[in-house]
């Protein structure tokens, strides 16, 4: 009886815990590359549902062109903010930045309440409402094609940042930007990669949760800090890092409000973090410090 | 261009010091609007204002009160304590209105009724805590929205004597409106001599509920007690069909808000709600209601429209008949009997609370429909 | 000399605004920007002059208002023991958090407090014997000191004006004595610091406990000028608004909480005008003004005074710390 509801808790974790992957990714991107926490990630999360219901629910089109068109106009809004307000302010200190973020997330959630509305949204099902059970475990197919799709974008991101040319030399970049412009790599370009590849990877986490969750303007923030906690869980900059913590946090949130407390989930979550700040900055998965100065 | 720059700023920090007053004139009655038009309860706080100015619309177009035409001053509260202090303060003596209505967020209500009562401006609070109806010395509100302490225990009632349910489990939200449903409940249960058999809460904004439900599955319960708003009660109910929590659910008036029947789906399904306000409540006063917000806004009416709507029409009937004194409208307002209003019945007991209304109302086919009303 | 007589002016201007504007609502703002410009003291202390970027100060501020608020109505003490109470409590917080945490560097030390303002305010929503769980705390008297009661804006005001003028005072000699200098030298180089025997740990330590004081004093005073305490009043968003006011009146300039306070204050007013557009435009107008204020308004203010020295060829060199005008 215990395995099987504790095997239950880690199912409908890692189902959550893949949404959570791809936020901390698209967090671990822009850290890792240029420094920058991007307080306006689960407001891309957020824009991502929101294109899908306008695309696919008001528009008419079909879903995969639907996916296509709000990756790009995320993506392409992310790299937007970062030409009009973010490169101005590289020279600051870095809290500028971060606020600048934080005025994003404020302004594109109550733009989107303007928009959408305040109410909430739902998007119709496109993955299958089977549920699949075994020895006692109850596994939605539609967790297992979010959890399916997210990791199968994770490893394609991952194929293409280490093994393309291209790949190569943003990671170039986001190691050592002097020596990397000096190997003809284009830092402007490489930049924007960033912004819009971390902002596309938001858009297609709410894309993927749009059909089981109900989307409003101000899901944003938790999932920020969702996946901030993710990321640092796993380790603040690293990929693997970044989905593994993602994992881990879906994971331990169920097992925690099974067996703990619901009431302090979060706190207990949190604390958890702080001890994985304190005891191990690097993160769980990573082996080495890696300090930026 | 530097020059420019300080030129610029020095105007914008003289513009910043003189905060406007949008005063108009003197022959229009004031009636302040606090709620939240933006952030997470925004959905509440923009059908509040409608139906506010739907009813300020309709008294103006007769030809006001008294000659003077009814303004509504909305003031956005965002649903912080802090930005509401400083609105009420706005309402309170820069537009210097007759009354306020507002706001649907209790922590909000308890924040604000301490400065309406030191000023003796009448307010008519929409929260639902049973905490709000609590201050005997307080004479300077009413409350409309009727308490979870008459919902719980109409529901109770219900399940126990109607449907002889016993084995209870009891899910929340642990905000105000969620922890003050839960204790309503459990006070109710104790004078059936019953305990829950599993209390279990969740947060608002929280996306997964699998550790919840598969612990309620395990406790051996006969029936949910829902305790939240929509948009966790519609995931909820989603999330129970997944995992095959085949209980009846019996869910609080918060989850019947906004687009919850959309969201919810087949889901919703057999969901009985205790409510004031529903769409499908074949009462002719509530089918002009709707009728009428829908051709002015476009949309359907929400629970907190219908609330703020009742207030408008209290507080207009009460300006009629005691005029723009201030101690005399109040004690029309806390002197209310026998009344109907969109939400039922209401009347006013000597703590300030207006509406005594419940609605027991069942989904079927996708629509809500009467099962008993109180 | 100089200098006395612009404070002496700044004084009278201040002690004479309320004559000024009649309008109740028009002084409660200003006593908002009062308790903001305590906050902004306090983020800028810990942020502006040592580097630790905090995102959680309102976990303390929170800390300072249910403490003021729970001895207040249970035990019935008066406002200076209530007071001086939130004081111990911050700083007790502040060197209990600040000790394992402040070894963080850059944005791991803001993720812990954001993680730590969470599970304050959680606390404060669940503890409820304590804290009246989510509807909170109301009910709490107004100030008194001495018999006189604090319950108009205006007395409310002037009770303010000399707690922020003397928390100002601490501030300003703080920053400007020789350990502010060492707080300078810990932020702008750490290895540097301690390679020249400071106790790098030390001067951070002590300065987030006396942020964190300051910030608990605000929070005593916030509870018995609302008289109501919600777990709502206190979440990470409203550390982000400290620091917003910090990051645009000026991080690590002496009058930056000042600028910053009465600015993002005087705008959320404003911004009622708009409805339900008002929080768009608020974050568009910060990424706006963050571009046009590379180093607050109090950085311009600088910059203006450097450039007017400079006109009248006057040596003018404030960074070493000579304000002497030859």
């Amino acid at each position: 009886m215990i395995t099987s509801l504790l095997s239950q808790q880690i199912i409908s974790g890692i189902a959550i815990g893949s949404i959570y992957a791809l936020i901390a990714l698209s967090f671990s991107l822009t850290v890792r590359a240029l420094n920058v926490i991007h307080f306006a990630q689960g407001e891309f999360f957020m824009l991502g549902a929101f294109g899908a219901i306008s695309c696919y629910m008001l528009l008419g089109l079909p879903f995969w062109l639907a996916i296509i068109i709000t990756t790009l106009v995320v993506a392409a809004l992310g790299i937007a903010l970062q030409w009009v307000f973010y490169n101005k302010l590289w020279k600051s200190h870095h809290v500028f930045l971060l606020m600048s973020t934080q005025g994003t997330a404020i302004a594109l959630a109550n733009g989107a309440m303007l928009i959408w509305g305040p109410d909430a949204w739902r998007f119709p099902k496109i993955f299958s409402e089977n549920v699949y059970k075994i020895g006692g475990l109850t596994i939605p197919e539609e967790m297992l094609w979010i959890s399916f799709f997210a990791i199968l974008i994770m490893i394609g991101f991952n194929i293409f940042l280490y093994q393309t040319k291209y790949g190569m030399g943003f990671r170039a970049a986001a190691q050592d930007r002097e020596t990397a412009q000096l190997m003809g790599v284009n830092l402007a370009v490489a930049d924007s990669f960033v912004f819009g590849s971390s902002a596309g990877l938001g858009a297609i986490g709410g894309l993927l949760i749009a059909p089981i969750l109900f989307i409003t303007p101000y899901i944003g923030p938790i999932f920020t800090i969702k996946g901030f906690t993710a990321a640092i869980l796993g380790g603040l900059g690293s990929i693997q890092g970044a989905i593994f913590g993602g994992f881990l946090l879906g994971i331990i949130e169920n097992i925690v409000t099974f067996w703990i407390s619901s009431t302090y989930k979060d706190a207990i979550v949190f604390l958890i973090l702080i001890l994985v700040l304190l005891i191990k900055p690097s993160g769980l998965l990573q082996k080495k410090t890696i300090e930026k100065v | 261009m530097k020059k420019i720059k300080i030129i610029a700023l020095a105007l914008v920090s003289a513009a910043l010091f003189f905060i406007p007053n949008y005063s108009s004139a003197d022959s229009t009655i004031k009636i302040g609007i606090l709620g939240p038009m933006t952030g997470g309860s925004s959905m509440m706080g923009q059908g509040q204002r409608d139906g506010i100015l739907l009813y300020i619309d309709q008294i103006n177009k007769a030809g006001g009160i008294a000659g003077k035409k009814l303004e509504g001053v909305v003031m956005d509260d965002r649903g912080e304590v802090t930005m509401s202090i400083n609105a009420v303060k706005k309402l309170l003596f820069k537009d210097e209105v007759i009354a306020v209505i507002g706001t649907p967020n209790s922590p909000v209500c308890l924040a604000t009724m301490d400065i309406t009562e030191k000023e003796k401006t009448p307010q008519l609070l929409m929260g639902a805590s049973p905490k709000l109806t609590e201050k005997p010395n307080n004479k300077w509100f009413v409350r409309i929205t009727p308490s979870d302490v008459i919902m719980a225990s109409n529901f109770v009632d219900f399940i126990v004597k109607d449907k002889g349910l016993k084995k209870l489990a009891i899910l929340h939200d642990s905000s105000d409106y969620g922890k003050g449903g839960k204790d309503a409940v459990l006070a109710k249960m104790k004078k059936y001599g019953l305990e829950p058999v599993c209390v279990e809460s969740f947060n608002v904004g929280d996306k997964d509920f699998a550790a919840q439900l598969n612990k309620i599955k395990a406790s051996n319960a006969e029936a949910i007690v829902l305790w939240g708003l929509y948009i966790e009660g519609a995931q909820i109910l989603t999330q129970a069909k997944q995992y095959g929590v085949k209980l009846p659910v019996f869910g609080s008036s918060g989850v019947l808000q906004g687009a919850f029947l959309t969201l919810a789906g087949a889901a919703a399904e057999g969901l009985y709600i205790v409510t004031y306000f529903s769409a499908d409540n074949p009462d002719p006063k509530v089918q002009k209601f709707i009728d009428e917000y829908k051709s002015k806004f476009g949309v359907m009416p929400t629970p907190t429209s219908a609330l703020a709507y009742d207030c408008a029409v209290l507080l207009g009937d009460a300006i009629k008949e005691a005029g723009t004194n201030k101690e005399a409208i109040m004690a029309k307002l806390r002197s209310v009997k026998n009344k109907t209003g969109i939400i039922g019945k209401i009347e006013c007991d000597s703590n300030g609370q207006l509406g005594q209304g419940a609605i027991i109302m069942q989904v079927k086919n996708g629509k809500t429909v009467v099962v008993k009303s109180m | 000399m100089k200098k006395n007589i612009s404070l002496a002016i700044l004084a009278i201007v201040l002690l004479v605004l309320p004559l000024l504007f009649q309008s109740r609502y028009t002084q409660h703002i200003l006593n908002m920007i009062l308790i903001y410009v305590m906050l902004g003291i306090s983020v800028n202390l810990i942020f502006g002059y040592i580097g630790a970027l905090t995102l959680g100060q309102a976990a303390f501020f929170g800390i300072g208002a249910y403490t003021a608020a729970i001895i207040s109505t249970k035990l019935g003490l008066s406002f200076l023991p209530c007071v001086l109470c939130s004081a111990v409590m911050g700083c007790l917080a502040g060197f209990i958090i600040g000790i394992p945490t402040l070894r963080l560097k850059g944005p791991y030390f803001a993720i812990a407090t954001i993680g730590l303002n969470n599970i304050i305010c959680i606390i404060f929503l669940n503890w409820e014997h304590l804290t009246g769980g989510a509807v909170g705390i109301s009910g709490i008297p107004y100030a008194s000191i001495l018999g006189l009661q604090f319950d108009t804006e205006r007395k409310v005001y002037f009770l303010l004006l000399v707690s922020v003028f003397l928390i100002f005072l601490l501030y300003r000699n703080m920053i400007s004595s020789h350990y502010g200098k060492v707080m300078i030298a810990v932020r702008d180089n750490e290895l540097a610091a301690s390679a020249m025997g400071i106790d790098t740990a030390k001067v951070k330590v002590i300065v987030l406990a006396i942020s964190t004081t300051i910030a608990a004093i605000a929070g005593a005073y916030y509870a018995h000028i609302t008289n109501y305490v919600a777990p709502d009043a206190f979440p990470v968003m409203e550390s982000i608004t400290f620091l917003i006011i910090i990051v645009l009146g000026g991080a690590g300039f002496k009058y930056g909480p000042i600028y910053g306070a009465v600015v993002v204050v005087i705008l959320n007013e404003y911004l009622q005008y708009f409805e339900q557009f008002n929080m768009l435009i608020y974050g568009v107008l910060i990424m706006i003004l963050l571009l046009f204020l590379p180093s607050g308004i109090a950085g311009i203010v600088e910059i203006a005074k450097a450039k007017y020295y400079e006109k009248k060829k006057i040596y003018y060199l404030k960074e070493v710390g000579i304000d002497e005008m030859k």
